[in-house]
């Protein structure tokens, strides 16, 4: 006997900024009970671009805080791991879920693995050849080194296109449940995101856009490649929905008292 | 005296006037390669299993609970440049802090070993 696909539910927020779009991934994660909760894949956008910092990173020894200022550019700490990601050209996801709702997933890389799949099937729909580091490392290469700027390191499940690291993947573990967020750039802004940073990131420049892979795919397309890309990887069915009145409440406040004060976005204080 | 165990896999250890707090082997082996520990600070006053520490594998950010209500003693600053001791001995020299203050009659909600081992099977 086979069983029908699990549902989940599909929130397409379109782009916010990025205040907004961090208090929105904490309150579908503060919102989710793992035994009543369907999971949640988010997709999103950033306007204006905005340079996000990962949970505990030292913002002001990172970045030239002043020039992001002058340049109007929003610096806004994420509750996920990893580094600095300057978010312009890009499709965002976020994944909200139970190890249990994605096969049980022993362990924070076998989750990078089983939650990054779909990434390499979206990918595979362009007519890329995409893999996980751990999978493509001929040279060698040392995984795993925590970097400041997140396109500058690799990790064993970061995904490679022609060898070059394209977007990344941060998680939040609470209580028991996932959020994973990550992004599929469309256009390389590395350039823009390096200038604000107080260290030099070299190998950053290695990382790659699908415009410097020479596609330009139609927003809505893209979006469709994935969702069906997810649907497939996971097992499951995708089922168009919006955020609860509850979520909406949870982002409203969280964006309020957390993600507009700087004693959370520089300081990290909760 | 013997560990006791939350389950999200901290533990604590009692030693006088001091409860020795970690992460368990299993906890260490899940997160894969830890890159950075967030240490109380010292002083911090919290209730049993409220948020005490932080901790980062691989991207991803997890916290870590309050084993026992109590205060912050001590906090192991050898974790500051070297992470990765909680993966090579989390249950040994990648402790993360010594509380004091506390109620031994917590130990109560935690498991022992033999109990712990238990829950790891039934996850």
């Amino acid at each position: 006997m086979t069983h029908p696909p699990s549902p989940w539910r599909l929130i397409d927020t379109g782009p916010l900024d990025g205040p907004a779009n961090m208090a929105l991934d904490e309150a579908l994660l503060t919102c989710f009970d793992r035994k009543s909760s369907l999971p949640v894949l988010r997709l999103y956008g950033w306007d204006p671009p905005a340079l996000s910092v990962g949970r505990y990173q030292d913002a002001a020894a990172a970045l030239h805080l002043s020039r992001c200022e002058a340049d109007g550019i929003p610096v806004v700490r994420r509750m996920t791991g990893g580094g600095i990601i300057f978010h312009a050209q890009e499709l965002t996801y976020s994944i909200v879920c139970a190890p249990e709702q994605v096969g049980q997933v022993a362990g924070v890389k076998e989750g990078f693995r089983r939650l990054c799949g779909f990434l390499l099937g979206t990918y595979q729909r362009l007519g890329l050849t995409a893999s996980f580091a751990t999978d493509l490392n001929p040279a060698g290469e040392r995984l795993g080194v925590r970097a400041a700027f997140c396109f500058a390191g690799k990790e064993e499940f970061d995904v490679l296109v022609n060898g070059r690291k394209i977007g990344g993947n941060a998680q939040r573990r609470l209580s028991g449940a996932i959020l994973q967020h990550g992004s599929i750039p469309l256009e390389s802004r590395v350039q823009d995101g390096l200038s604000y940073l107080k260290e030099a990131a070299p190998a950053a420049a290695e990382s790659v856009s699908l415009a410097e892979l020479g596609l330009q795919p139609d927003p809505d397309r893209l979006k469709q490649l994935l969702v069906e890309s997810f649907e497939e990887c996971l097992g499951v069915t995708l089922v168009p929905d919006r955020l609860s009145r509850r979520e909406y409440e949870a982002a409203t406040l969280l964006e309020q008292n957390k993600y507009r004060s700087p004693r959370w976005n520089i300081e990290g204080q909760a | 005296m013997a560990k006791f165990f939350t389950k999200e896999h901290e533990w604590v250890e009692i030693e006088g006037a001091l409860a020795t707090v970690g992460i368990s082997e299993h906890a260490a082996h899940e997160l894969g390669d830890i890159t950075f520990v967030e240490l109380p600070q010292v002083g911090k006053s919290v209730k049993q299993f409220d948020t005490l520490a932080g901790i980062e594998s691989v991207k991803a950010a997890s916290d870590i609970y309050a084993p026992l209500s109590g205060k912050v003693a001590q906090v192991n600053s050898k974790l500051e440049d070297a992470p990765e001791t909680v993966n090579e001995s989390a249950e040994g020299e990648g402790w993360i802090c010594k509380m004091e203050g506390f109620d031994a009659a917590e130990l109560g909600a935690l498991m022992d070993a033999a109990a712990y081992a238990e829950y790891l099977k039934g996850m």
